[in-house]
């Protein structure tokens, strides 16, 4: 038996494990993975582990039945939302900020009415408004590792342009978007759609900007 | 079902088409219920996060670039939505594996196979979701690298990272 291990590959080995129990590895690879086990006890503790990793992840037991959800009422919940915002003509824009305009006023409202049990405390708003046609919402945008710097910059220009970088990070921006008034949800969801996309990690609306009077 | 099904299936998502969505939905709904739930523990979060990757599948359908499988897509879809909710969470872990809390005793009631559940539990987000993704869903280490967007070497890393934190969490040698 050959006690002589490969450094190099047993490196190269050890990174293949997870998928040599996942049984995903090709032919090749598996046949070198043997080939290495027979001679390598560090790889093959490494194995064992890598199982029983597997198998506490496999476990099902503790997991309760997901409750009965329907493909039409999450499309119905949100599906508005195609024909609004950025996308929408300017008609249904303004319908959309009247509509949101009242639903703002509602939850500044309700601030006032319960000062401790704020709806949503990641916003700071220091002054009432009344109804707008837009407001200043401030995004926290976080970019997903190794986007260029020019593929930063269009996406930026496209939220409209108003950025600065947010702390020592070079990958986090501020950006200012004005927007009809929207309710929290509906400015949770849009962020969420921005999260969506490859280019960028994180997305939340932080703050608002409301004019002082 | 096979990816050319899945394929056909998105491409009519794209054009939204409701009864090729609901087929979607109800293939992937409760596998991706389960995988959130395994990361957070809670119930109501599960099933938000399923519902809202499922929602972005209906809107981002048209954004599928085809190089990749169906499945690898709608998995990276679920690992950044959960990404961002773990990141969020603070979840309230206990550090069962400071040896001086855990006695003798206890240490051998409990169930190894529990031990390195609740120690991964305590790894960074990242590398949970990757076990996840490869021990939970198979992925190939080229799908991993696709749905977490990232090179395969740092996957690879991930996994590797993952092990070494485990071995300290679970006071192996090694
Ligand atoms: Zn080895």
């Amino acid at each position: 038996m050959n006690r002589l291990v490969d450094h190099a590959e047993h490196d190269d080995i050890t990174m293949l494990l997870p998928w040599y129990a996942n049984g995903t590895l090709n032919e090749a690879d598996r046949q070198r993975v043997d080939q290495h086990l027979a001679t390598c006890g560090q790889c093959s503790d490494e194995l064992s582990l890598c199982y029983e990793m597997q198998n506490a992840t496999l476990a099902d037991g503790a997991i309760p039945i997901p409750p009965a959800a329907s493909a039409s009422a999450i499309i119905g919940r949100r599906d508005w939302r195609s024909r609004f915002g950025f996308l929408g003509d300017r008609r249904t824009q303004r319908i959309a900020a009247v509509l949101a305009a009242v639903g703002l006023l509602f939850v500044l409202g309700m601030m006032q009415l319960s000062p401790t049990e704020l709806p949503n405390q990641r916003f700071t708003a220091t002054t009432s408004a009344g109804a707008s046609d837009s407001m200043d919402y401030v995004l926290e945008l976080r970019f997903s590792s190794g986007v260029s710097q020019a593929a930063r910059s269009k996406i930026l220009q496209e939220l409209g342009g108003t950025a600065q970088p947010v702390g020592e990070a070079d990958d986090v921006y501020a950006v200012l978007m004005n927007l009809p008034p929207q309710s929290l949800s509906d400015l949770d969801q849009l962020a969420r759609d921005f999260a969506a996309r490859d280019e960028i990690e994180t997305a939340q609306f932080v703050a608002l900007q409301v004019p002082v009077r | 079902m096979d990816d050319d099904r899945e394929r056909q299936l998105l491409a009519r998502v794209a054009r939204g088409e409701h009864d090729a969505f609901d087929e979607v939905f109800r293939a992937y709904h409760p596998l991706l219920f389960r995988f959130v739930f395994k990361m957070t523990a809670s119930y109501r979060l599960a099933d938000e996060v399923a519902n809202d990757i499922l929602l972005i599948v209906w809107q981002t359908a048209s954004k599928f670039r085809g190089d990749s499988k169906v499945s690898t897509w709608i998995f990276g879809i679920a690992y950044r939505q959960s990404l961002r909710r773990l990141g969020k969470r603070r979840l309230k872990t206990v550090p069962l594996f400071d040896s001086a809390a855990v006695d003798e005793q206890s240490a051998s009631r409990m169930e190894r196979e529990d031990w390195v559940r609740q120690a991964i539990a305590l790894l960074p987000p990242k590398q949970r979701l990757t076990i996840m993704l490869v021990y939970y869903l198979g992925l190939t280490c080229d799908e991993a690298a696709k749905a977490s967007d990232v090179p395969i070497n740092t996957v690879k890393t991930r996994m590797f990272h993952a092990r070494r934190k485990l071995r300290g969490y679970l006071g192996d040698q090694s």
